[in-house]
């Protein structure tokens, strides 16, 4: 056996790549040989040299040689094939205008359809990256009676299990595997002290998912049970930290004050859901505290054994996370683990590229348009093919052929922009789109993309192609140049229908998206969100600490932020709205049997002041409220819906305490714009000091420079002095709110874009076929200005022309944008799928955009000189 | 020989030096010995569509056999010229002549 001489590899595969089959074997095996021996005379980097000219230098003659005409005239297809492209090239050479245009189009089109499918593709399509993924399920518990409930009814079908449960579950038979897993951040002290993402997994997980540690060990089964005092850290925390130090095996880290080794890496760019976590920690290292039966913190995720579907596990599984309780109060819910996962993106993703598939069509019938008007324009040459014996199926082929030229060249185009914009959008993408970082232009995306790209072709070709080469008219040689008006006027009728009815709606779907966000963001806050900034910080609890210490740090830490120039007022909350924190707590109240549930916000003395929430009735806190007699706050609509509006005076009871409501502040938004106003109750902290301040509220002066970095900075020497707190960010409010409809102002960004592409498409593509069927009608133009028309009839005759066209498109898109408002209705805020404002102002829009389009033309139309028209003719 | 049949000129090279390598002309060979004789650098490429274009025109014709000297045992191929060929070189060689005739002063090999 022949040892394969080490020449230089990419030379190599480059003349394989031209040489003609036949002649492989024999060139590149004696050039090889050569290269040996030139290798042996006169060493390794000449002969190298020697090899790459050879290749260079003979690339041209043999790729000449398999090119070649065959001396004798060729049978196969392939020769009318080369020879279509050959022609087809001619063609568009020699109109290079209407040729940039329609690659410029289409290359729109195939870039918005590639870009979204290259974020559909790794977020959507792509399998979980485990293994068996397709059999992995997540177990949830469901409250029914938790739907109506505030502040929990966001997770009422998706409630974390307890730990009884998930001993419970791991003796299930229809789960060949069980896991779970939490979330958090933990203090990591050292140098920086700051806060890290982790995740707590059982022994089991890991496994399950067949992850494999890149160095050391996973966790045994021991550490289900008692903390060992170890953890396993990230592939990118320990290049880091570490600096792939191979001894890390052997280091110690101290996460939430307790001393860990590290036992184990896991394999880079592991992250099972939301933040990749820097640290993983056993579930042993929960506290006995925290594994009773009411603390729900695990999410438990299984792989179904052989044969079990989700619906036939449910009954095996559904006893052991009820436990005791009555179906009605708790239940379980089964859900393959990629939907839980993926599902909430897929339909958000899928309605924009059903937006960036209506913008690809779009310039697929400017296509349609293009090649119409100028195939009938040649049927003069169809006509002399075809009485010089070529059959229809040639013609047809010739055609498609051409407009696959120009589809081809729009997909290399169109890759080019996708793999520009593809970062961008990323960048505007809401950062909870799973796998974002995993979004690319790879090969699959390519292959979509040239597949988008012929099948548009074919779509924008076989019309015209049709159109163009029909016998059925019997149009003669002599009449063909002017035979084609009719056919033209027919085939315009439909490309300009089509166009009119895209773009409408595309631009109704844009007008909905943009009007949400609008609405949105006009929806009334209930607090002031100007010059207000919120301080994050993470406050570690020392066991050994009596818990009435809180509040009177609290307040030194606010007297030490309201001394920094340009503060005008400080003021801590449990959770500022916003922030992502929130919590809810059920209360009762006397009178009533049912407990009932608010969102809970432990504020300090002057919050409601430095927010400006409005006080309704009787007070905000003040001196008056005194460590041991609890009161409270209520926002409006807590006081109307459990104490029908007159809430002053009257008590309700938390946790065993009897708070007093002193004072009704106006509603204020927590989570997100547009929410449904929740009941919320304030309690003071130090009347109820065993709730945390996360959050710290500052109001700055107007003109104040930005004081993010001050505030941390007083944040950080505090903590290092009271070593209970560590700064966590520093943000603006305004910030914080725009970030809240992130998904929304994506998906309105990226249709405004759509809608504008199809707004300038379909003029682009209007005005030319108005153009041209101008030019059609120049000598019946001509007739009429000789006759004693005047141009202002001129102008009405093409605009009412063109209003015709446009019309009937009109009613066909809108009932297309019914469809699409319907598709949507569920992404919307503030705007009924149907409302007859945003119908109308699209319709205003595109009707006036054709127009517009049209009036170029027409003003040519009316200058034109019927001598001279008459003349040519 | 028909019209437009006319050597390029080099054709008219790689056809004389199949001759001169005899039986051992195959691609890297005659690459080899019109590089020696022409002090010319030619790339392995352009000898092959050459030979096969002139194998097209049956100017020359294609065998495979394995040589002695390859230990590896793989066939090579190797061109021969045919009757043509010897024609086509002949009559390039004597419009050459024709050409040239009355003008020997001017016209003088130079360098090797």
């Amino acid at each position: 056996m022949m040892v394969l001489p080490p020449a230089p590899r990419i030379a190599r595969r480059l003349l394989k790549l031209v040489t003609p089959i036949e002649h492989r074997g024999a060139v590149i095996g004696e050039l090889d040989r050569e290269y040996e021996q030139t290798r042996g005379e006169r060493g390794r980097l000449k002969a190298r040299g020697w090899y790459w000219r050879q290749v260079l230098t003979s690339i041209p003659p043999l790729w000449r040689l398999g090119h070649a005409q065959p001396l004798r005239p060729a049978r196969d297809r392939s020769r009318h094939f080369a020879s279509d492209v050959r022609h087809a090239l001619r063609r568009w050479a020699a109109r290079p205008a209407t040729t940039l245009t329609a690659v410029a189009t289409l290359a729109i089109g195939l870039a918005a359809v590639t870009s979204i499918f290259s974020v559909i593709n790794a977020v959507v399509l792509r399998p979980l990256p485990w293994i068996e993924s397709d059999r992995l399920v997540a177990v949830w518990v469901v409250r029914p009676l938790w739907r109506e409930m505030p502040g929990l009814s966001a997770s009422w079908d998706r409630g974390d299990v307890s730990w009884p449960i998930w001993t419970d579950l791991q003796g299930v038979r229809a789960l060949a595997d069980i896991g779970v897993w939490s979330s958090g951040q933990a203090f990591l002290a050292g140098e920086s002290n700051e806060m890290v993402p982790f995740n707590t997994v059982s022994s089991s997980f890991l496994p399950m998912l067949g992850v494999q540690p890149a160095v050391g060990r996973f966790f045994a089964s021991a550490d289900d049970i008692s903390d060992a005092g170890t953890t396993l850290i990230s592939y990118d925390n320990w290049r880091r930290r570490f600096g792939s130090d191979p001894s890390v095996l052997e280091r110690d880290v101290t996460l939430n004050g307790v001393a860990r080794r590290v036992i184990g890496v896991l394999p880079p760019h592991f992250s099972f859901s939301g933040t990749p976590p820097e640290f993983v920690l056993p579930i042993g290292a929960i506290p006995l505290a925290g594994r009773t039966s009411g603390n729900h913190q695990l999410k438990a995720v299984g792989r179904l054994a052989a044969g079990v579907s989700l619906s036939s596990a449910l009954p095996d599984i559904e006893p052991r996370v009820r436990g005791g309780d009555d179906p009605s109060r708790k239940t379980a819910r089964l859900v393959s683990l990629a939907d839980d996962q993926l599902g909430p993106s897929r339909k958000p993703l899928y309605a924009l590229f059903a937006g960036a598939v209506m913008v690809l069509l779009l310039a697929g019938t400017n296509m349609t348009g293009l090649l119409l008007s100028d195939g009938l324009s040649r049927r003069n040459e169809m006509t002399v093919r075809v009485a010089l014996g070529a059959s229809r199926a040639r013609l047809v082929r010739q055609l498609l052929s051409e407009s696959a030229l120009l589809a081809l060249v729009a997909w290399a185009v169109g890759l080019l922009v996708a793999v520009w914009f593809t970062p961008v959008l990323i960048s505007l993408a809401p950062a909870e789109l799973p796998r974002l970082g995993q979004v690319e232009v790879n090969a699959q995306v390519l292959i979509f993309a040239l597949l988008a790209a012929l099948v548009i072709a074919v779509f924008s070709a076989v019309g015209p192609a049709l159109a163009v080469t029909s016998t059925r008219s019997g149009i003669t040689l002599r009449e063909a140049p002017r035979g084609g008006a009719s056919r033209r006027h027919a085939g315009q009728m439909i490309v300009v229908s089509v166009q009119v009815a895209l773009a409408l709606a595309l631009v109704v779907g844009t007008a909905l998206l943009a009007e949400t966000v609008r609405q949105l963001r006009s929806t009334p806050t209930g607090f002031d969100t100007a010059n207000l900034l919120v301080a994050t910080v993470r406050t570690l609890r020392d066991a050994d600490e009596p818990i009435d210490l809180g509040p009177r740090r609290t307040a030194l830490l606010l007297d030490r932020l309201a001394a920094i120039p340009g503060v005008t007022g400080v003021a801590g909350t449990g959770s500022a709205p916003f922030s992502g924190l929130s919590g809810a707590n059920g209360i009762s109240i006397p009178g009533r049997t049912v407990d009932v549930s608010a969102n809970r916000q432990i504020v300090t003395d002057h919050y409601f002041a430095v927010m400006r929430i409005a006080t309704l009735a009787g007070r905000v806190f003040d001196s008056r409220d005194l460590a041991d007699r609890p009161t409270a706050v209520v926002s409006r609509e807590f006081a109307r819906r459990y104490f029908d509006g007159t809430a002053l005076g009257r008590t309700f009871v938390l946790n065993g305490k009897t708070l007093e409501i002193v004072g009704v502040v106006e509603d204020a938004a927590s989570r997100r714009f547009g929410e449904i106003p929740q009941p919320v109750f304030y309690g003071l902290d130090r009347q109820l000091p065993s709730w945390r301040m996360n959050n710290f509220v500052l109001r700055s002066d107007h003109n104040a420079p930005p004081l993010s970095a001050e505030i941390i900075a007083a944040l950080r020497d505090f903590g290092q002095r009271e070593r209970w707190l560590v700064p966590v960010r520093v943000e603006r409010m305004d910030v914080m709110m725009t970030s809240s409809i992130a998904a929304e102002r994506f998906r309105a960004t990226l249709a405004v874009s759509f809608g504008v592409c199809a707004l300038t498409l379909a003029v682009v593509g209007i005005y030319g076929l108005m153009s041209r069927s101008v030019a059609d009608r120049q000598r019946e133009i001509g007739v009429r200005l000789a006759l004693g028309a005047t141009p202002a009839d001129i102008y009405r005759l093409i605009i009412g022309h063109s209003v015709r066209l446009v019309a009937f498109g009109v009613l066909v898109g809108l009932m297309l944008a019914l469809l699409v408002a319907r598709y949507l209705a569920s992404m919307l805020f503030g705007v009924s799928p149907t409302a007859i404002p945003v119908f109308g102002v699209a319709t205003i829009i595109v009707v006036g955009a054709a127009i517009l389009a049209t009036a170029v033309p027409a003003s040519r139309a009316c200058r034109l000189n019927p001598v001279v028209v008459m003349k040519a003719e | 020989m028909a019209r437009g049949d006319y050597l390029g000129e080099f054709e008219e090279l790689v056809l004389l030096a199949v001759v001169r390598c005899g039986h051992d002309a195959y691609g890297m060979e005659v690459r080899r010995e019109i590089a020696a004789r022409t002090g010319r650098e030619v790339s392995i490429g352009a000898v092959y569509a050459t030979m096969e274009r002139l194998a097209a025109k049956s100017l020359v014709r294609a065998v495979s056999r394995t040589r002695d000297a390859d230990q590896d045992g793989r066939p090579r191929k190797f061109y021969e010229i045919t009757r043509s060929g010897d024609e086509a070189l002949a009559v390039a060689e004597s419009i050459r002549l024709r050409m040239r005739q009355g003008l020997r002063p001017r016209i003088r090999p130079t360098g090797r």
